[in-house]
């Protein structure tokens, strides 16, 4: 206890936690900074060993480790496109943003693609999930219930090209173990089913799971069929 | 290289952050009966017994103080059998770690054939720093100790 007695702590009187009137805080700003500071801190740091300090560090790595996650997991981007929960893996995405105004392209008012925007100067080519998806009919009857400011611009990269998605909402990462993975009920005939490659298990609801390549192969397809 | 430096009396010697594995704070260790000197004894490390060595015993013949900033520093080590280990060496003031260039640290020009984890040295503000080998930290002697007894647990 003696050492803590020792300790000047200037960075409360004259520091920045007091008049700041020392002359050092000129050169560093900031006590943090400040060698005295740091030497107060080796100071604390080279007290006597408090009591039970050995007894519960020798218990705690005693301990066996526990695994924190399952090996093999990977990461997905959960979102929400009308009634449906979607995702696709993290690494893709390079940027969620909030909707902008899409520049619309003439001639191409009616498919999935909706046109230009400006994401951090770049113009992205936008395209609508719900309409490559054929979910438009649940968007339609939610549009009034929706708030416009919910919607997000997912800006993802596949092999050098940035394509922008519009969905409802982007709920966050989430991490699975692909034995978690379900497949595809084979019932499922909408145009949706086409593009989900598996279904994951979450809280009290199914996630599809986008097949990423489908998705952009077909979409360029549709692209580039416009610019011939 | 990230280096992680501890001191040996009063002078700093820092090892290469990649023989490091965790750094751990001070435990109870375990006495070995008739261990060589430097040989503090065991620990429990994720109930696995782990040898540790006290760095300043093994140097300076003076048992590392108990204190909050003497630190155990799990290291690889690879045993004279090619075999992999873990090896705790305790060492006072392990507080920080350091930023240099290999090819900043220049040769001793000094020969200590008793120390032949002692490497070559850096000079900065605070004065002069030594590499040390964590992998040549061991004598013959020490080796045979420690592997025998490691027979013998498991």
């Amino acid at each position: 206890m003696n050492a803590q007695r020792r300790i000047h702590d200037c960075w409360n009187t004259i520091g920045v936690r007091g008049d700041r009137s020392c002359p050092e805080l000129k050169k560093h700003i900031h006590c943090r900074n400040c060698p005295v500071h740091s030497a107060a801190a080796m100071d604390l740091l080279d007290r006597q060993l408090p009591e039970e300090y050995l007894q519960h560090w020798t218990a705690h790595l005693a301990r066996k480790e526990v695994e924190a996650v399952r090996a093999g997991t990977q990461s997905i981007l959960v979102f929400h496109v009308g009634a449906e929960w979607l995702a696709m893996p993290t690494g893709l995405f390079k940027e969620v943003v909030s909707s902008r105004a899409v520049h619309a392209l003439p001639d191409r008012r009616k498919g999935a693609v909706l046109g230009l925007a400006n994401i951090r100067g770049e113009l992205v080519v936008c395209v609508s999930l719900s309409k490559l998806l054929g979910l438009e009919q649940t968007v339609a009857k939610k549009a009034e219930k929706r708030r416009i400011s919910d919607w997000r611009l997912m800006m993802i990269e596949y092999e050098g090209t940035h394509t922008a998605f519009l969905v409802d909402d982007v709920h966050g990462t989430l991490r699975f173990h692909p034995d978690d993975l379900r497949e595809v009920p084979s019932t499922l005939a909408r145009a949706t089913a086409t593009y989900i490659k598996a279904m994951l298990p979450w809280q009290d609801q199914t996630i599809g799971i986008l097949d990423e390549q489908l998705l952009i192969a077909t979409l360029n397809r549709s692209l580039s069929l416009a610019t011939t | 290289m990230l280096f992680l430096v501890f001191r040996l009396g009063q002078d700093r010697y820092a090892l290469d952050t990649a023989q490091v594995v965790e750094v751990v704070p001070l435990v109870n260790i375990k006495q070995l009966p008739q261990a060589p000197p430097g040989l503090a004894g065991l620990m429990d490390y994720h109930s696995e017994p782990v040898p540790v060595i006290d760095l300043s015993e093994l140097a300076l013949r003076q048992a590392a103080q108990r204190r909050m900033s003497t630190r155990i520093i799990i290291v690889h080590y690879t045993g004279g059998n090619g075999r992999n280990h873990m090896l705790g060496l305790m060492a006072e003031k392990a507080t920080g770690t350091w930023r240099r260039d290999a090819a900043d640290f220049v040769a001793s020009g000094v020969r200590n054939d008793g120390a032949p984890y002692l490497g070559p040295i850096c000079t900065d503000d605070n004065g002069i720093i030594q590499w040390v080998d964590a992998q040549r930290l061991l004598s013959p002697e020490l080796r045979h100790a420690i592997y025998a007894e490691q027979a013998a647990v498991s």
